[in-house]
C-alpha cells in the first residue's frame, strides 16, 4: 500500500486510521531504505548508494548550492555537476573507459567530458596513420620515443595531420622505434 | 538494566490500540524519522530547502549495485592492494549493470619537489595515476648516461604512456626514454636520454606527463 499524506481525516473511524497510519509508517520505512541505511539501523539516514534517476532538465542552484544529477546524453545516463547560481552544467562522466592493467592502449576521461588516450605503438613506420578508438575529435597529441637507451640515433617523433581521431607518425629519419602517445579528444 | 534506545517501529499502531496509548509510539517514530532524515539532508523542519542534501556519507558496500536502464550508481567499496594500502574508494556503475569501475582511484597526499624535479599527481577514472611536472636534465656531452625521472608515489604497476616537451625553445628536442626494470613489480624510474645530437646543451628542462595503472 502506498504512502497516503492525507490521513487521518477528522471523522475517520479509529480502526480505519489505525490501518492507514501503520501503512504509512511501513511505506516510509520501505522507501527510506532505498539508497539509505534503514531507519532501524545505527547508521540510519546515511547513504549506501546514490542511485540517480535521469532528470528531464537541469536543476537550479542558488548562491550557496551545488547539484549533482543524472541527465541523459544521447540516451546514455551521465553524471553532471552544476555550480552555484545555476552555472553552466559540467558533464563529469563518460561511457568511454578502458583501463585494464597491462593493456597497451588505454583510455579514460576527465570532466568536460574529454577522452584521454594513452598507450604505446610498437614499431610503427614513418608516415603510419594511427586511428584512436573511441572516435572523438583530437585536441592534443604528444609522442615520445620509447625504449631508447642511447642517443646514437636521431629518432625524434612528432604527430602530424591530426584529424578526427587520427594522426600520422613522423620520424626525423626512417628508423623504426616504439612510440608512446598521449592524446586528448572531445 | 539499561533502557533500550528508542527505535523506529513500522508496525504500529496495532488494531486494538487506542490512540492515547499509541501516542508515545507515534512520537518515537516521528522523532526517529526526523533524526534519520537529518543525516545528510536538510532537516524536515527547516525553514527552507527541507529534503535537500547537505553532504553525502557513503557506507562501504560489499558488492556492486544493480543499475537499471537510465540509472547511474555511485557507491563506495573497499579496494585492496592498491597503492600499498586498503581503502574505500568511490565506484560508478552505468546503466544496465555495466562493468563497475573505480571513479576515484587514489588520494593525493604528497608532492616531490627538489632542485631538479617538480612532481604533481592526480588521477583518471579507471585506476590511472597521472604524474606531471618538470624535470631539469643535465646531460653530459658525449655521454649516453641517462637522467632518472623518479615517480612519486612509487606505486605504478604498469606505465601506460608518457609525454615530454622541452621548455627551452632553443633546444626543442623531446628526449628519448626507457623504463627502468621494475622493483617488486613497481615502476619507479624512467630514464631520460638526450636526443639532440646537433647541439648538446648541458641542461635541458622538460615538462612531462606519465600515465600509469596502479
Amino acid at each position: 500500500m502506498s504512502y497516503n499524506p492525507n490521513i487521518p481525516q477528522a471523522n475517520d473511524p479509529r480502526p480505519q486510521s489505525q490501518y492507514q497510519i501503520k501503512a504509512n509508517y511501513q511505506a516510509i520505512n520501505t522507501v527510506f531504505a532505498n539508497n539509505h541505511e534503514p531507519l532501524t539501523s545505527n547508521n540510519q539516514g546515511m547513504h549506501d548508494v546514490l542511485l540517480m534517476r535521469p532528470q528531464g532538465s537541469d536543476p537550479t542552484t542558488n548562491s550557496a548550492q551545488i547539484a549533482l544529477y543524472n541527465k541523459l546524453v544521447t540516451g546514455i545516463p551521465a553524471l553532471f555537476f552544476m555550480a552555484a547560481n545555476s552555472a553552466t552544467p559540467i558533464q563529469l562522466t563518460s561511457p568511454n573507459i578502458s583501463t585494464a592493467a597491462n593493456q597497451a592502449q588505454q583510455f579514460s576521461f576527465v570532466a568536460g567530458p574529454f577522452v584521454v588516450y594513452g598507450g604505446i605503438i610498437k614499431n610503427p613506420a614513418n608516415g603510419d596513420t594511427v586511428t584512436l578508438s573511441p572516435s572523438t575529435t583530437l585536441k592534443y597529441v604528444g609522442l615520445t620515443s620509447a625504449n631508447v637507451t642511447a642517443n646514437s640515433n636521431l629518432v625524434t617523433s612528432a604527430a602530424t595531420s591530426i584529424s578526427g581521431s587520427s594522426f600520422t607518425i613522423n620520424f626525423q629519419n626512417a628508423t623504426k622505434i616504439d612510440i608512446y602517445y598521449l592524446a586528448i579528444g572531445q | 538494566m539499561s533502557t533500550p534506545e528508542p527505535q523506529y517501529n513500522p508496525n504500529i499502531p496495532n488494531p486494538k490500540d487506542i490512540f492515547a496509548d499509541s501516542q508515545g509510539d507515534f512520537l518515537t517514530n516521528f522523532q526517529e524519522l526526523y533524526n534519520a532524515f537529518s543525516q545528510n539532508h536538510v532537516a524536515l523542519d527547516a525553514l527552507s530547502s527541507a529534503g535537500n542534501h547537505t553532504i553525502i556519507q557513503l557506507l562501504e558496500q560489499g558488492g556492486d549495485f544493480q543499475t537499471d536502464a537510465g540509472e547511474i550508481s555511485v557507491y563506495t567499496k573497499k579496494v585492496t592492494n592498491q597503492a600499498k594500502q586498503t581503502s574505500d574508494q568511490i565506484f560508478l556503475r552505468y546503466q544496465g549493470n555495466q562493468t563497475a569501475f573505480q571513479f576515484i582511484p587514489y588520494q593525493i597526499y604528497g608532492l616531490n619537489q627538489n632542485s631538479t624535479q617538480s612532481q604533481f599527481f592526480t588521477f583518471l577514472p579507471g585506476g590511472i595515476l597521472f604524474y606531471f611536472g618538470t624535470i631539469t636534465c643535465r646531460f653530459t656531452t658525449g655521454s649516453t648516461k641517462p637522467v632518472p625521472l623518479k615517480l612519486t608515489p612509487a606505486i605504478a604497476k604498469y606505465i601506460t604512456t608518457m609525454n615530454f616537451c622541452a621548455i627551452d625553445p632553443t633546444s626543442n628536442s623531446p628526449p628519448y626514454v626507457s623504463l627502468q626494470t621494475p622493483m617488486n613489480g613497481i615502476y619507479d624510474t624512467i630514464n631520460i636520454f638526450n636526443s639532440s645530437l646537433i647541439s648538446i646543451p648541458s641542461t635541458q628542462i622538460f615538462y612531462y606527463v606519465v600515465l600509469a595503472n596502479i
